[in-house]
């Protein structure tokens, strides 16, 4: 069985851990890699999904979008740009519940948006259901779609 | 060197006199053919022919003397009038504030009133002798030869803006207008200059262009305060959701899972503590929600309405005390203050800016604190707040007005930092606007304004 990979992109240590807990409990069948900001997320996805037929790129992008150096509305348009990612599943988890990000956000056409509760119960309840969500009951668009 | 010369067309004049003479020759030939005539016809005796011969005759030359005086003098009388209206333009020309000068067709100056003396600095006597090109500036000195090709060329009359030369090398902003001279016959000799000096004109219009440049400035400038206010209000509520909220999980998170995982480390009494960690952060993120939908009543229509800015400064400060009886503080509220305002947020700015004086003088044997009214040079009120508390370095006043911005550390002066922001923004939407002085240890004055500065 190939292992998934699940992208989480935050800069945040704790969020990070917090999300990991969530995630580790769970049991998932994935992995999870984490990218610390936004240069870092796009260079990964860039090296696999230029890679043919290199690693398989994600299940699904958790992406935060108060990033340092490249913000996370920028790393969502430039996944959308990149005629191998068009159709990478991007949920965005982010503590804004600002109209303006939630409208950039579904401008670049963010597959969710996710606003995370300050309560650790119903955060790790809120990954924990996206995550299996895209992991488990998505199908995926046919290979061919991507370009 | 004379400043009045006569070059009217003299042929008309010649016309007129000859005719004259003319008429007279025909009209003399006549009298002398027909009276001998009469004469003989009215009388038939030679010594009454004789007689009125002589009457004839000398009435002749009485008549012919009449006309002679009545010529003579109205010649006599026109001319020494022209004489003294031709004295009294030369003295006005040479006497004219504007420099007014003739320069014969080879440039060289013929004439130079005393305007020109006063402007330039050379005499009239020195003038004779003066080099047309010492007057005009290194980057003009071609202005001369063009213009007098120009009047050479038939126009009437030349007029321009120009700079000329001073004897003490200063450049003069002159406007200039150039006619053409001419002799009795027509004939051109040289060109007339008059130089009206035009600094002040001149300043006064740079003075205008400054003016209207400044006015532009401003309104940029108020254009850009608005801009900042409304960023600064999008960054505020972003950050409240955003950054706040983030550490709020972490403790809650975190001590979830020191719960979970190390509960057979901790005492009861230890487990109790952090359920009362996690019930704090679920309140302080409602608190959170909270503060966002302040900012959002804040963004919320004003009503203005005239208020009694002193009676709301008495309410803030008696709230103050009865929150903390065993201080001492003086409060001097100014009385008669009123405000164009919308009432709910201006008691907010007293509230704040008040509140600060007092938590901020907390450290004072005397505190004392004064809310006021002046007057800026527009005559527009400008309210302020001052202490004699803690104060601040002047370095970072501009900071004080951010959204959690602070210059006092938590444990000295407790707070969040929120409170001026609020009053930036409140004292932005009635279009004033607001900034503070302070030195440290000595107090601090926050002064605003309810509406735009005039102008
Ligand atoms: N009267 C004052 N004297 C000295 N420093 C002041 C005064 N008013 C404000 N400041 C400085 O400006 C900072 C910001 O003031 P502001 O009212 O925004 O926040 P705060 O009073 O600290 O918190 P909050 O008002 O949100 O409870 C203060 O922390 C303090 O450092
Ligand atoms: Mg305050």
């Amino acid at each position: 069985m190939t292992t998934r990979t699940i992208l989480l992109v935050e800069d945040n240590a704790d969020d990070e851990a917090l999300a990991l807990r969530a995630l580790r409990r769970d049991g998932l069948d994935a992995c999870v890699e984490v990218a610390r900001d936004g240069a870092e997320a796009l260079e990964w996805l860039n090296a696999r999904a230029d890679a043919t037929p290199g690693p398989s790129l994600p299940v699904v992008v958790l992406l935060d979008l108060k990033l340092p150096k490249v913000g996370g509305i920028e790393v969502l348009g430039a996944i959308r740009r990149h005629p191998q990612m068009a159709h990478l599943p991007v949920v965005v988890v982010t503590s804004s519940r600002e109209s303006r990000d939630l409208a950039a956000c579904y401008a670049e056409r963010a597959n969710g948006f996710v606003c995370k509760p300050v309560e650790f119960e119903a955060f790790s309840e809120a990954i924990r259901t996206v995550v299996r969500y895209w992991l488990e009951y998505n199908v995926p668009p046919p290979v061919s779609v991507g370009d | 060197m004379a400043f009045y010369s006569v070059n009217g067309t003299k042929r008309n004049d010649r016309l007129t006199a000859g005719w004259l003479a003319f008429g007279y020759l025909a009209v003399a030939c006549v009298w002398i053919l027909m009276s001998d005539r009469l004469v003989a016809m009215v009388a038939r005796d030679a010594d009454v022919q004789l007689a009125l011969q002589h009457v004839k005759g000398v009435g002749f030359v009485v008549v012919t003397a009449v006309f002679l005086y009545v010529l003579v003098l109205r010649e006599l009388r026109a001319r020494s009038a022209g004489e003294s209206a031709s004295r009294m333009l030369a003295t006005v020309l040479r006497n004219s504030s504007d420099a007014i000068s003739v320069l014969d067709l080879g440039g060289r100056i013929v004439a130079w009133n005393h305007g020109a003396e006063r402007m330039y600095g050379w005499t009239e006597k020195e003038a004779e002798e003066l080099e047309v090109r010492r007057l005009l500036p290194e980057e003009g000195q071609s202005e001369i030869e063009e213009l007098l090709a120009r009047i050479r060329g038939g126009e009437a009359l030349v007029t321009y803006p120009t700079r000329r030369r001073t004897r003490d090398g200063r450049l003069v902003d002159v406007w200039l207008t150039a006619t053409r001279v001419s002799d009795e016959t027509g004939q051109l000799t040289g060109v007339a200059l008059t130089e009206h000096d035009v600094t002040a004109e001149l300043a006064a219009s740079r003075e205008v262009v400054r003016l209207n440049a400044e006015l532009e400035e401003r309104v940029r400038l108020r254009t850009r305060q608005l801009e900042t206010a409304n960023a600064e209000l999008e960054s505020f509520s972003y950050s409240v959701s955003h950054d706040l909220r983030a550490p709020l999980r972490a403790i809650d998170g975190f001590s979830r899972a020191l719960l979970e995982d190390c509960a057979g480390q901790l005492s009861s009494t230890g487990q109790n503590y952090l359920e009362r960690v996690t019930r704090a952060c679920g309140r302080m993120g409602q608190l959170i929600d909270d503060l966002l939908e302040l900012s959002r009543t804040t963004r919320a229509p004003m009503s203005v309405a005239t208020v009694d800015l002193s009676r709301v400064a008495e309410q803030v400060a008696s709230d103050l005390r009865a929150t903390e009886p065993g201080r001492e503080v003086e409060i001097r509220v100014a009385k008669d203050l009123s405000a164009r305002a919308d009432p709910v947020l201006l008691r907010a700015v007293m509230q704040n800016l008040v509140g600060n004086a007092w938590k901020f003088t907390s450290q004072k044997s005397v505190a004392v604190i004064e809310v006021g009214m002046e007057c800026d040079q527009e005559g527009q009120p400008v309210y302020f707040v001052r202490d004699n508390g803690a104060g601040f370095d002047m370095q970072f006043a501009g900071k004080l007005f951010g959204p959690f911005q602070r210059l006092h550390s938590e444990s000295e002066f407790p707070g969040t930092g929120i409170g001026l922001a609020t009053v930036a923004r409140i004292v932005g939407r009635h279009g004033g606007r607001v900034w503070a002085e302070g030195r440290p240890g000595e107090g601090a004055t926050i002064r605003f304004t309810l509406s735009p500065e005039a102008g």
